[in-house]
């Protein structure tokens, strides 16, 4: 397959498999990418990997807001940005529940730099970096 | 009513959405809003990003021009670089600010409602006029705890 069009139906397919669990047949459509940016490719990879762990998946709506060169944010979605954020999500990292009703999660990084995640209804809604830590008492505080 | 610092403006506008989120407090997007909005005197907001698109929603209405998201170059701007606001002008920047995260993610339905009824003709008020009461009793509160 090649092309644009080829890309965006090996895209689809690969998407369609993950919902499906079916992971080896969407690492075999990656195969076929063979047009695909190799970033895009990892991105892929990442996306198989983090669904096979049941890590707690991006809201797709949700990912320009959150991958973004602004402060506080992962300026570019790679596939090494999903996996911090993604792995941050875990019960030893929870922090507690926010006003809105959203589930905080914080680590720091061995770089000193904190990753902080905001889950609501099953999906990461918002997510990012911060160079200089929050307490969590900062990062729960809503009104 | 005076006019309010970019900064008090802000806190209004927080004090105007919990409100409306007190309504009901149903989890959903109007609260996931508040939380990633929700603002910490000194530190910032819980999105450490949505200050500053405030702040470029707040030039715009000074200014007309608007600094563009997603470039980096949001993080540049102050309160200190800002004019204080008339409580019209913080109400016009806290709709456009709020509109642009709703185009960003996607256009959830329960923010497009709200800013449907948030909607505001100079001359007329807001589409839901018990709103611009609100916004002025957000303001005022903020002005009184000054």
């Amino acid at each position: 397959m090649g092309g644009s069009g080829g890309l965006d139906s090996i895209r689809v397919r690969i998407l369609a498999c993950i919902a499906a669990r079916d992971y080896d047949q969407a690492r075999e459509y990656l195969k076929l990418a063979a047009n695909m940016a190799e970033e895009e490719q990892a991105r892929f990879e990442q996306i198989i990997s983090a669904a096979e762990r049941e890590l707690v998946p991006f809201l797709e709506k949700a990912l320009p807001h959150i991958f973004r060169p602004d402060v506080g944010h992962f300026a570019q979605d790679t596939a090494e940005a999903r996996e911090l954020i993604q792995t941050t999500v875990t019960e030893a990292n929870f922090i507690g529940i926010r006003a809105g009703g959203s589930a905080a999660y914080q680590r720091i990084l061995d770089t000193g730099a904190q990753v902080w995640v905001y889950v609501f209804d099953g999906t990461i809604r918002d997510a990012g970096l911060n160079a200089v830590p929050r307490t969590a008492e900062q990062l729960l505080k809503s009104r | 009513m005076t006019l309010m610092e970019p900064e008090q403006a802000y806190r209004a506008m927080m004090t105007f959405l919990w409100g409306l989120w007190d309504r009901t407090k149903q989890p959903g997007e109007l609260g996931l809003f508040c939380d990633m909005c929700s603002y910490i005197p000194g530190v910032g907001t819980a999105d450490p990003a949505m200050w500053f698109d405030w702040l470029a929603w707040v030039n715009k209405m000074q200014t007309g021009d608007l600094v563009p998201r997603a470039t980096g170059r949001r993080g540049s701007l102050t309160a200190e670089m800002m004019k204080p606001l008339e409580p019209e002008q913080a109400y016009l920047a806290m709709f456009a600010f709020m509109e642009e995260y709703w185009e960003v993610v996607g256009r959830p339905a329960e923010i497009g409602d709200l800013l449907d009824q948030m909607r505001y003709t100079p001359g007329t008020g807001t589409a839901d006029p018990e709103l611009w009461k609100r916004w002025l009793a957000a303001v005022e509160k903020v002005q009184e705890s000054r």
